[in-house]
């Protein structure tokens, strides 16, 4: 009898063996999708209208004298385009080069809101219209300096960059 | 038992290798991919303006009356102009000299401005010789057009009482300097 039971479970063993070695294993499995979505970029964009010279507020023209006491000043509208979630810039200005520097020298710089000042530059967290204003200086002393007279003076133009501002 | 706890034994062990290959592939990702930032920029205009002049235009004034004189007459000098030619304002400064024999106390150079149409009258103005007497203004041209003329008269005298220069000649010097305002 005990022998028989032996017998018995050693076949069934060898059945499931079998059975095993010639199936497959099952296994399931599910998928889905994500919606699609499309994300549009952001802008960082700088565009420009004309500026106006004036010499000691009028217009700057080319019969226009200068002479030491005048000044120049300059506006000229810009337009930020600063569209983007968190989106900041920094805007520096290169100034462009005056050819004779003892004549007229820098005396002002500044750019509208929504520019705000900031170090050497300005920062903006939104787009808009600023109003960049150049003013220029010929001091005048008690120095006689006749060299210049009649001299054509040439102010380069300046740049305005902007560069997105990176926070740590 | 035994082999449950062989697992668990080697679960720390896998753990760092697993965490290396992470950072690995992190390294990877890093160095292929770039940081983007956005820049922008916009040019303003320049400017190229010519420097004006300071000048001046003097006419001396000439004799009327004939150039010769004797002690305690004088000879009238009219027809003198000075004229802004410069795009600024001056302020005006008269030297006279004179060069001749003649002593000091002998002879007087009176000199007169007056504007266009108004009588001009010479005057005293101090010292002599070399004296350097301010004058007044002379407003800018600007722009190349005609300055605003002035009159300038003069009147030389030599005193009753000199003594010196009969048969000689004395030449006198106007110069006018104008520096701007």
């Amino acid at each position: 009898m005990k022998r028989i039971i032996h017998g018995t479970v050693a076949a069934a063993a060898a059945a499931a063996l079998c059975a095993g070695g010639s199936g497959s294993m099952a296994s399931w499995q599910g998928a889905t999708t994500t919606e699609q979505t499309t994300f549009t970029m952001g802008e960082l964009g700088l565009t420009t209208s004309p500026g106006t010279w004036l010499m000691d507020g009028a217009a700057a023209t080319e019969s226009s004298r200068a002479v030491p006491g005048s000044t120049l000043r300059y506006t000229q509208v810009f337009t930020l385009t600063l569209d983007g979630d968190g989106l900041a810039a920094r805007i520096t200005l290169d100034a462009g080069a005056v050819s004779r520097g003892d004549a007229f020298e820098p005396s002002g710089v500044s750019l509208s809101a929504p520019a705000v000042p900031d170090g050497d530059g300005w920062l903006v967290t939104q787009g808009g219209d600023m109003t960049l204003t150049l003013e220029f200086e010929w001091p005048k002393g008690a120095e006689i300096d006749d060299a210049a007279q009649g001299a054509d003076i040439t102010i380069d133009a300046s740049e305005l960059l902007v560069v997105q501002e990176v926070t740590p | 038992m035994n082999r449950r706890a062989d697992r668990a034994r080697s679960r720390p062990r896998m753990l760092p290798a697993v965490l290396a290959a992470g950072v690995v592939l992190a390294g990877v990702a890093a160095a292929q991919s770039s940081t983007a930032l956005w820049t922008a920029s916009a040019p303003s205009h320049g400017i190229t303006v010519t420097a004006g002049t300071a000048g001046i235009e003097f006419v001396a004034p000439q004799p009327v009356d004939g150039a010769t004189i004797s002690p305690g007459a004088s000879v009238e000098l009219q027809g003198g102009s000075l004229r802004a030619t410069g795009d600024v304002e001056l302020e005006l400064s008269v030297t006279r000299d004179a060069t001749g024999t003649f002593s000091d106390g002998d002879v007087f150079l009176q000199l007169g401005f007056a504007e266009p149409g108004e009588e001009c009258v010479p005057t005293e103005m101090g010292l002599w010789p070399g004296a350097r007497v301010g004058i007044g203004r002379l407003t800018a041209s600007g722009g190349g057009a005609p300055g605003v003329s002035m009159q300038v008269c003069a009147l030389f005298l030599m005193a009753e009482t000199a003594t010196e220069g009969s048969g000689a000649a004395v030449r006198t010097a106007i110069t006018i300097t104008g520096v701007q305002r």
